[in-house]
């Protein structure tokens, strides 16, 4: 019951052939496809590591990746390529209940269907909110932004 | 017997930010209930992305009204881990001892609420009273009495001179005898008990599968503190305790609360009087090296979490800020469950909102 054997046994179903998907970071990672989401948890769920501490946005150039952040004792993040095509990925509410606005919020902020809450109602967002979802970027906005930087 | 539907909120004299709770009723007892935020939501972490990483300091500061110098020490933190930047000791512990401060004031801020909106408008008065002693010495430290704007990346802004570290080993055993006279209210009081034991109830099971922290995780006996179990800054040199209870109400969270507060002024008394001399900082560069970090500290409520991914330039190309109040609200409909209208008021304050915090 130990975060390394987790990492072990996680390397098992990690999406090897996506390694450019990678980033540096100051902890344990893990490189996963969104179907293997649930697998993940269980796994890391029968190891003990249950405390999940956010989950996070972020893009990897134009690939949307989620970043689960589990804890114990040490980090350990799961790093969930999103599909372009399907924009899906499934709850953990089933197992990790405390996921619920971790989700939601990044189901408003992002745009992604989350399978299995409900979000029709929003949670963060303006209940008139039209602009779509503010932290998505979009291929043109990202070349903007990279246009705006300081050199 | 018939249902309703009570509105909490936004705006209501029970909540101290907005936040809104529809609370279903059977009776008196609460059958259900949901809870929306959004209303001082800013848009801090897409706003981190267009300003520099020293500009971001100022942003954080005010991500919280109560703990705004934790934001900026995990911040920091984060950008002086992609940068490799060690800090000095000396500015290490002038953050520490500013972080144990702002948990005692916190802490008290909290007692406040929560006896006002039990009723206990005494016990409100004696706390925001004491809160005060240690305010002013916030503000002797760092001109600021919440906002302190004395972190930057790679050390701290302002040194401790001699004659504020007199004042602060005077003043914090003062301080320490009034919290220890609120932990016995808080004990002993019959009317304090009579409002607050029983209610709110969490089991150790129900915090690890929402994934509480702090405080109301440490109150229903699941023991755990960032400061020391991912030890950041100097806390390692530093001796004290959690503490725990096992009871998992509010009652327990004002106990271990408060005797949080008295570990604290231990701690920053440790602090003023182990400090080494020396540096506060160092000079830190501007644009920050590719890469991505996680940092953890423990605030007044609990595990705060920063991620910052780096793309080499001047700016943050994402900062994603968690803060313990997110974990302390997806709770609030099963403690909810059950209870009385009347409890409702004591278990919201119980978990220590900071609405501002959630929202961002």
């Amino acid at each position: 019951m130990n975060i390394e054997q987790a990492y072990y046994r996680l390397q098992k179903i990690s999406a090897k052939d996506q390694a450019q998907l990678l980033s540096q970071l100051n902890e344990k990672q893990v490189l996963i496809l969104s179907s293997q989401l649930l697998n993940a948890v269980k796994i890391l769920l029968e190891e003990g590591v249950n405390h999940l501490s956010t989950i996070t946005g972020v893009y990897q150039g134009e690939t949307l990746i989620m970043l689960y952040h589990f804890w114990l004792g040490e980090g350990l993040t799961l790093r969930v390529i999103i599909d372009e095509n399907n924009n899906e990925v499934d709850t953990l509410t089933q197992f990790i209940p405390g996921a619920l606005f971790y989700e939601r919020e990044i189901a408003e902020m992002f745009g992604i269907t989350i399978n299995g809450i409900d979000t029709s109602n929003k949670m963060f967002l303006p209940d008139n909110w039209q602009n779509g979802a503010p932290m998505r970027k979009e291929k043109a906005e990202i070349a903007e932004d990279n246009s705006l930087e300081d050199k | 017997m018939s249902k309703i539907t009570i509105p909490i909120g936004p705006q209501h004299p029970l909540l101290k930010e907005p936040l809104s709770f529809r609370i279903t009723l059977e009776g008196e007892s609460v059958i259900e209930s949901t809870l929306r935020l959004g209303y001082v939501h800013r848009g801090i972490e897409k706003l981190a992305q267009t300003r520099t990483y020293i500009k971001n300091i100022t942003l954080f500061e005010r991500v919280c009204g109560i703990c705004s110098h934790i934001h900026t020490t995990t911040y920091c933190q984060a950008v002086e881990g992609l940068l490799d930047l060690k800090i000095p000791r000396r500015g290490a512990y002038i953050r520490m001892l500013l972080c144990e401060l702002e948990r005692i004031h916190s802490h008290l801020l909290w007692l406040g609420v929560l006896a006002k909106n039990i009723g206990l408008n005494t016990v409100f008065m004696y706390a925001w009273r004491d809160r005060e002693i240690v305010l002013d010495l916030m503000e002797e430290i760092s001109g600021g009495r919440v906002s302190h704007a004395i972190n930057t990346i790679g050390g701290v802004r302002k040194d401790l001179t001699q004659t504020q570290i007199e004042k602060i080993s005077l003043d914090l055993p003062v301080l320490y005898e009034k919290v220890r006279e609120l932990l016995e209210i808080v004990e002993n009081d019959r009317s304090f008990s009579a409002r607050t034991r029983g209610i709110g109830y969490l089991s150790p099971q129900d915090v690890k599968r929402y994934c509480v922290v702090g405080p109301v995780a440490r109150a229903s006996g699941v023991d755990i503190d960032l400061r020391r179990d991912a030890p950041n800054a100097c806390y390692a040199e530093l001796d004290f305790n959690s503490v725990t209870m096992t009871d998992g109400d509010v009652w327990a969270r004002a106990v271990v609360r408060i005797m949080e507060t008295l570990e604290s002024i231990g701690l920053s008394q440790q602090i003023v009087n182990k400090i080494p001399a020396g540096e506060i900082a160092v000079t830190a560069k501007r644009k920050v090296p590719e890469g991505e970090f996680v940092s953890r500290s423990e605030a007044p409520r609990g595990e705060v979490i920063y991620f910052v991914k780096s793309d080499g330039s001047q700016k943050p190309k994402r900062v994603k800020v968690r803060t313990p109040t997110l974990t302390a609200l997806i709770t609030l409909p099963a403690q909810l469950e059950g209870l009385q209208m009347a409890d409702v008021s004591t278990v919201i304050a119980g978990v220590d909102l900071c609405i501002a915090c959630a929202d961002r």
